[in-house]
C-alpha cells in the first residue's frame, strides 16, 4: 500500500518527472496560443511548439525556477520561429515584430489584437482584410460581399496587406 | 499579377487553409507576409491546441532521454562543433532546425548558426551610429560575448567574432567585408557563413541590434 503511492516532493529534492508532468501541463496551451499568433496556421504552431518543448526540456528539467519557465519557453519559441522565417522565407523576423513580442511577454495570454494593424488604413483595405483574414472569406465570397470583381478583390487585399506592413514599421521608427 | 503579387498570394492562401505558407523568399514582402499571419492569428477559434496534439507531445517529452542535452538534434543534422566560450554555448541553444521540414534539413548543410538569444539579457550601447557607417566593423565585448556590429545592406546587424572552429576571436577586415580567423587561414562573411576553405566550418551566431538615438546597442546576458 505505502509502496505505490506517490513519493512526497521535498523542496530541492524534486521528482522532476512529475515535476515535468506539471509544468508541461500548465505551460503547453498559453504557449501554443503564443506560437499561433506568430504562425498563423495549425501545422505550424504545433511543429513550433513541439520542438520549443524538446529543444527547452534540458533546461526546464534542471535549472529555470517556476516563475522563469514561460519567459524562457517563449525566447526558446522565439528562437525556433527565427529560424523557421529564415529557412523558408530567407529573411529574419521584422525587427517591429520583435520588440513587440518583447512587450507581449508581460501579457503573453491576451488575445491578439489587430486593431492597431488595421486602424488607419482605407474603409476598403480594413474591409477586405476582415472578409478574407478574420472570417476566412474565399476572394469569391469577399468580392461578392464588397461588390466588386474577383480579380480587383485578390489586388485589394494584397495592397492592403502590404500598406498595413508600411504603416506598422513607420510606426515603430517614428 | 508580378511574381511578388503571386507569391504573397499564395502565402495569403496558405494561412487561410490553415496550411503552412509554401517555402519561397519574401523579398520585400517581409512585413506584409508577417501582418498576414497576425490578422490571421486573430480569427476565433484556431489558438487553442488539439486534446490529441497536448497528448502526444506529452508522450514524446516523456519518452525523451534525460542526459543527452542534444537529444533533440540528434538525426537531423550533424551535430555542432562546440566549442569554448559562452558564444558557442548560446549558439547550440539558439540554432538548430525546426522539426517542420525534417527531409529538407537533412538535404542541406548545416543550417545557420541562430541568434543569440540569452535567456537573461540586457541591452548594451556598444557603438557610435558614426562607427557602423557602410564599409566600416566595429568590434565590442560586452556580457561575455565578443562581436562585431556593421551595416549590411542598409541594415545594422551584429555577429559572434569567435570562431566555430576552436574559438579564436576574428579579425575583422572591413576592406573585404570579412572577420579572418588569426588561428587557421579561414574567414566569414558578413552574412555570418564561413568562406570558402579547408575547413567546413558552422556559421556565426547573429546578435540583436537596435538602434537608439545616437547609439547602437546590441543583447547580450546580464550577468549582474
Amino acid at each position: 500500500m505505502a509502496e505505490s503511492s506517490p513519493p512526497l516532493r521535498v523542496v530541492g529534492a524534486p521528482d522532476r518527472q512529475s515535476d515535468w508532468e506539471s509544468v508541461y501541463q500548465e505551460h503547453v496551451a498559453p504557449l501554443y496560443r503564443y506560437v499561433y499568433s506568430r504562425t498563423g496556421n495549425t501545422p505550424d504552431a504545433e511543429d513550433v511548439t513541439s520542438t520549443t518543448f524538446l529543444r527547452a526540456l534540458p533546461r526546464l528539467r534542471s535549472d529555470v525556477s517556476a516563475g522563469e519557465i514561460g519567459a524562457y519557453l517563449r525566447t526558446t519559441a522565439r528562437s525556433v520561429l527565427a529560424d523557421v522565417w529564415r529557412q523558408r522565407h530567407g529573411t529574419v523576423l521584422m525587427e517591429f515584430d520583435e520588440q513587440r513580442d518583447a512587450a507581449a511577454t508581460a501579457e503573453p495570454e491576451r488575445d491578439v489584437d489587430v486593431s492597431p494593424i488595421l486602424d488607419g488604413l482605407p474603409e476598403n483595405y480594413r474591409s477586405v482584410l476582415e472578409f478574407r483574414f478574420l472570417r476566412g472569406y474565399s476572394i469569391r465570397e469577399t468580392a461578392a460581399a464588397m461588390g466588386v470583381s474577383v480579380a480587383n478583390a485578390k489586388v485589394l487585399q494584397l495592397r492592403a496587406l502590404r500598406r498595413a506592413a508600411a504603416t506598422g514599421v513607420r510606426h515603430v521608427e517614428g | 499579377m508580378s511574381k511578388a503579387d503571386r507569391r504573397l498570394t499564395r502565402f495569403v492562401n496558405a494561412l487561410i487553409a490553415n496550411r503552412r505558407p509554401p517555402r519561397s523568399p519574401a523579398g520585400d514582402d517581409s512585413a506584409a507576409m508577417q501582418v498576414a499571419t497576425r490578422l490571421r492569428a486573430a480569427h476565433p477559434g484556431g489558438s487553442t491546441p488539439s486534446p490529441a496534439f497536448v497528448d502526444n507531445l506529452a508522450r514524446q517529452l516523456r519518452e525523451a532521454p534525460a542526459h543527452d542535452p542534444d537529444w533533440t538534434e540528434a538525426g537531423i543534422r550533424r551535430r555542432r562543433f562546440l566549442v569554448g566560450g559562452l558564444a558557442a554555448v548560446a549558439a547550440s541553444v539558439a540554432g538548430g532546425v525546426a522539426l517542420d521540414r525534417v527531409a529538407e534539413a537533412l538535404n542541406e548543410p548545416a543550417s545557420g548558426g541562430g541568434t543569440i538569444q540569452p535567456y537573461i539579457s540586457t541591452w548594451v550601447a556598444v557603438a557610435t551610429l558614426a562607427e557602423v557607417t557602410p564599409g566600416k566593423i566595429k568590434q565590442f565585448a560586452a556580457g561575455g560575448i565578443q562581436g562585431v556590429v556593421f551595416t549590411l545592406d542598409g541594415k545594422i546587424r551584429g555577429l559572434s567574432a569567435v570562431c566555430t572552429h576552436q574559438g579564436c576571436t576574428l579579425i575583422p577586415q572591413a576592406a573585404q567585408k570579412r572577420l579572418v580567423c588569426p588561428c587557421h587561414p579561414m574567414s566569414f562573411n558578413l552574412t555570418g557563413a564561413a568562406n570558402p576553405g579547408d575547413y567546413r566550418l558552422n556559421p556565426l551566431p547573429a546578435i540583436e541590434t537596435r538602434v537608439t538615438l545616437d547609439s547602437v546597442e546590441v543583447r547580450v546576458p546580464n550577468w549582474t
